[in-house]
């Protein structure tokens, strides 16, 4: 590697789905596993499942606490050699940066921290240093605009639509036509004849409702995955009623049918308004003030410097596991295309690699720290020491 | 080849089997043992020209090098960290000594150049009654921090600010303070309006709909005809009438201009121009002032139309025909039935001309076809290629009159073919057919 020192620093990614860690200097982080605390109530032996949606509680609950160490303790290293670097959310406040410092330094005793944003890692990623970032995840799809590795506060976007949405849609969907997705623990299939299998129910006791809700999302998610593809065009009831069903086959055996489902719940991410019409889910309230892909990126655009306006265009990156719904790059750069004024070039860039777009913030993060010019930029904890932790606020901008 | 080899079909169609066997055995000797064939064949079918890796040298080759290296995990420091941190990295130590120098990549800390000023400077020079001395200095710090990129400078400073503003305010206070210290002009100093008017027209450009867009285009591109039926229409009359001895450029221009001004008004074609013609100033002809015209003055409208898609020299040679005729350029007695009679011949000379023009085109091809199948084998296209042009030529030939052959002779530059075909009567009678369908 001609720029590359690497000082065996530790990338650490809490999304709000997954948290992804793993070591500098590697092309995938070793440890991905949900952002879901499960915590056991002394009184009786049951297990809640807490999922961190809020950014807040990343790093204000002992939840994050927990699911920090655990992460650490997955990858078997004593936080004390290797200096951290910690992706945070492009509209993280200063407190809560101040917050995630104090918690690194204090508790687990790091050498040096960064604290670097979501968007700025996912640009280095991919190479460019500006560039509009669209990163649609599990909880919540983000609109920043980054410029010369920096992020433009002013224009960041976000809208509570994102992975784990959709898959509630799909779920309720599902729901309202009848089928029942039993969660995976709740069945065993026996293979009474070759090829056969017959489902045999169990009955687990003392199962939550929280952990049955999320074992069958994660059927639903697995089902949206496998099966959904963003319409070309805006989705329309009467366009899509004849659309050929698709079958899935469900874990416990039953298949199920999926037609225009298919194209509606990805069409949700470009038309929000479309979610009052999954029965089960009107109550979803902020529909009315959440636009559609398209109009956040125009505005997020629209409220940069009229300079780097066209180089914005020309750089739009995908990222985030809902950025590898199929045809969403395609839809996207179409819809933009028609709005945008046309002296800009609009140019949609997505790598090929679902993995890499699932994780295009930790591989960033892991180029980032295996820099050779980077290793002058870590906040060290003789710096945190001397100047308090209000500096983390200079030293990662 | 190699698919071929594999299928075990014959390589040549034609020649015999009996190649066909020594041939496979050739291609099988001449492949190295040890090597797949599609490996070999990546590198031509060839044996490298220069040995790569041999075997013997990789196993000989151990420990015969007088330096020992080895690498170790050591912590290193950086010059361009203020504190002492130490991290650790791996390091090539050669014969027990690890590098000495700083660390390899603290040579690329480069940051801009600030200028700082002390509070007598900011007394004297540096006062301004639309920035505040916190502001400034708050201004002065972001520059250090974000290396003068004022886009982000201007996104994340507290108060509210254009990067304009910002930008003007560093310029002007390093300017002052550098005029102050040592006294040369320098470069030109920041343009702030010009700026912000560049700015403001870019971000017009970038937001305007599609909708906007496309009327914006339909506008311009009415505008390019009506200006270019203008200057046609312009053109041609200068050109024309013998009344005016005005042809130059300038009031063409000036007559442009004034029509793109009113093009919003303005949707008509080259026909029936005459209402601009009447707008136009510049031309002195003070009949067309008092919209007075002459009788004539549409038929010019209508010989102009005609013209329009003829060209300068063609119109020459029109008028040229006409006067060799004895017809007068514009008909002694401007009646209907004259006036159709006039157009009429000049649009048939037109034809003329244009056909004329293509016969010379294909004799010189022709021409030239001859010359070169000297030196190729005759082949039917050639052949069929003269027949059209002999065949094309037939019916140009036998459309003029006799009293024409002579001039027909002179403006043509190639060698006639046509002076022995007679123009029989029923030969003539279809280009008549032909011309009468014109009209």
């Amino acid at each position: 590697m001609y720029g590359g020192d690497e000082v065996s620093a530790i990338v650490l990614d809490l999304g709000s789905y997954t948290c992804k860690a793993g070591y500098a200097g590697e092309d995938a982080p070793k440890a991905v596993f949900p952002s879901v605390v499960g915590s056991i109530y002394q009184a009786g032996a049951t297990d809640e499942v807490k999922h961190e949606k809020d950014s807040d509680s990343m790093y204000d609950s002992e939840n994050a606490d927990k699911t920090k160490t655990r992460k650490l303790e997955r990858l078997l290293i004593d936080p004390k050699e290797h200096p951290m670097l910690l992706a945070e959310p492009s509209f993280n406040t200063p407190q809560q940066r101040e917050k995630a410092a104090e918690l690194m330094f204090e508790s687990y005793k790091v050498p040096a921290l960064f604290l670097a944003k979501n968007a700025v890692l996912t640009s280095f990623a991919s190479g460019r240093a500006t560039s509009l970032v669209v990163d649609s995840g599990g909880g919540s799809t983000t609109i920043a605009a980054v410029h010369d590795g920096y992020v433009l506060q002013k224009a960041v976007s976000t809208s509570p639509i994102g992975g784990e949405f959709l898959t509630d849609c799909m779920m309720k969907s599902l729901e309202s036509k009848g089928v029942m997705i039993k969660p995976r623990y709740s069945f065993k299939r026996k293979e009474i004849r070759p090829g056969e299998f017959q489902t045999v129910d169990l009955d687990i006791p003392n199962t939550t409702e929280s952990y049955k809700l999320y074992s069958q999302r994660a059927v639903a998610s697995d089902i949206k995955e496998s099966v959904c593809r963003v319409p070309d065009t805006a989705f329309e009831e009467s366009a899509y009623a004849n659309v050929p069903m698709t079958p899935y086959e469900l874990p416990d055996g039953q298949t199920i049918e999926i037609g225009a489902d298919r194209f509606k719940i990805p069409d949700v991410l470009f038309n929000p308004s479309l979610v009052q019409t999954i029965p089960g889910m009107e109550s979803f309230a902020g529909s009315a003030s959440v636009s559609g892909l398209p109009q956040m990126v125009i505005e997020s655009i629209n409220r940069c410097d009229a300079d780097i306006k066209r180089e914005l265009f020309s750089s739009i990156l995908l990222a985030g596991g809902t950025a590898s719904m199929l045809q969403l790059k395609e839809r996207l750069e179409k819809e933009l295309m028609e709005e945008a004024p046309q002296a800009a070039r609009v140019k949609v860039l997505a790598s090929g690699n679902s993995i890499e777009r699932r994780f295009s913030v930790w591989i960033g993060g892991s180029i980032l720290a295996s820099l050779g010019s980077f290793q002058q930029l870590w906040f060290s904890k003789a710096e945190y020491e001397e100047h308090g932790v209000s500096n983390i606020q200079r030293k990662c901008p | 080849m190699d698919a071929k080899d594999i299928l075990g079909l014959p390589k040549n169609p034609f020649p015999a089997t009996q190649e066909k066997k020594p041939r496979p055995q050739k291609e099988t000797q001449r492949k190295p043992d040890g090597v797949h064939r599609e490996v070999y064949a990546l590198t031509g079918g060839m044996a490298p020209l220069m040995p790569t890796i041999e075997v013997s040298h990789l196993k000989k080759r151990q420990n015969t090098e007088k330096e020992k290296i080895s690498w170790q995990w050591l912590p290193f420091t950086s010059s361009a960290r203020t504190d002492n941190l130490q991290l650790y990295h791996w390091v090539r130590v050669v014969n027990g000594v690890p590098p000495t120098g700083d660390y390899s990549f603290a040579k690329y800390n480069k940051s801009v150049d600030v200028v700082k000023y002390t509070d007598e400077e900011y007394k004297k020079h540096l006062t301004d009654p639309m920035w505040s001395r916190e502001e400034t200095d708050q201004l002065f710090d972001f520059c250090e921090r974000f290396d003068l990129r004022f886009i982000i400078i201007a996104d994340r400073f507290p108060y509210p600010r254009t990067v304009e503003e910002l930008k003007s305010r560093y310029y002007a206070v390093t300017r002052a303070l550098l005029l102050s210290r040592a006294p040369s002009p320098g470069d030109e100093p920041y343009n702030m309006t010009h700026e912000v008017e560049r700015k403001r027209a870019l971000s017009v450009v970038l937001s305007q709909t599609k909708q906007q867009e496309q009327r914006d285009a339909e506008i311009l591109a009415e505008a390019k005809q009506i200006m270019e039926s203008r200057m046609a229409s312009k053109s041609t009359e200068d050109v024309e009438l013998p009344v005016n001895q005005i042809g130059n450029e300038g009031s063409e221009a000036t007559a442009h201009a004034e029509s793109i001004s009113l093009l919003n008004t303005n949707h008509l074609s080259s026909s029936t121009a005459a209402p601009p013609t009447a707008e136009c100033t510049s031309t002195p002809a003070s009949l067309r002032m008092l919209r007075v015209y002459l009788r004539t003055h549409a038929l010019e409208q209508m010989v102009q139309a005609a013209n329009s898609s003829a060209g300068l020299r063609t119109i020459k040679r029109v008028d040229q025909t006409l006067q060799d005729l004895g017809v007068h350029l514009k008909p002694k007695v401007p009646t209907k039935s004259v006036c159709a009679e006039h157009l009429e011949l000049r649009k048939e000379i037109l034809t003329l001309l244009n056909l004329q023009k293509q016969l010379q085109n294909r004799e010189a091809e022709a021409s030239v076809n001859r010359d070169n199948s000297y030196a190729e084998t005759p082949s039917t296209p050639k052949r069929s290629y003269r027949g059209d042009v002999e065949r094309s030529l037939v019916p140009d030939s036998a459309g003029f009159g006799g009293d024409r052959v002579g001039k027909r002779d002179h403006k043509r530059k190639a060698p006639g073919r046509f002076t022995d075909a007679p123009p029989s009567p029923p030969q003539s009678k279809r280009p008549r057919k032909l011309k009468s369908s014109d009209g």
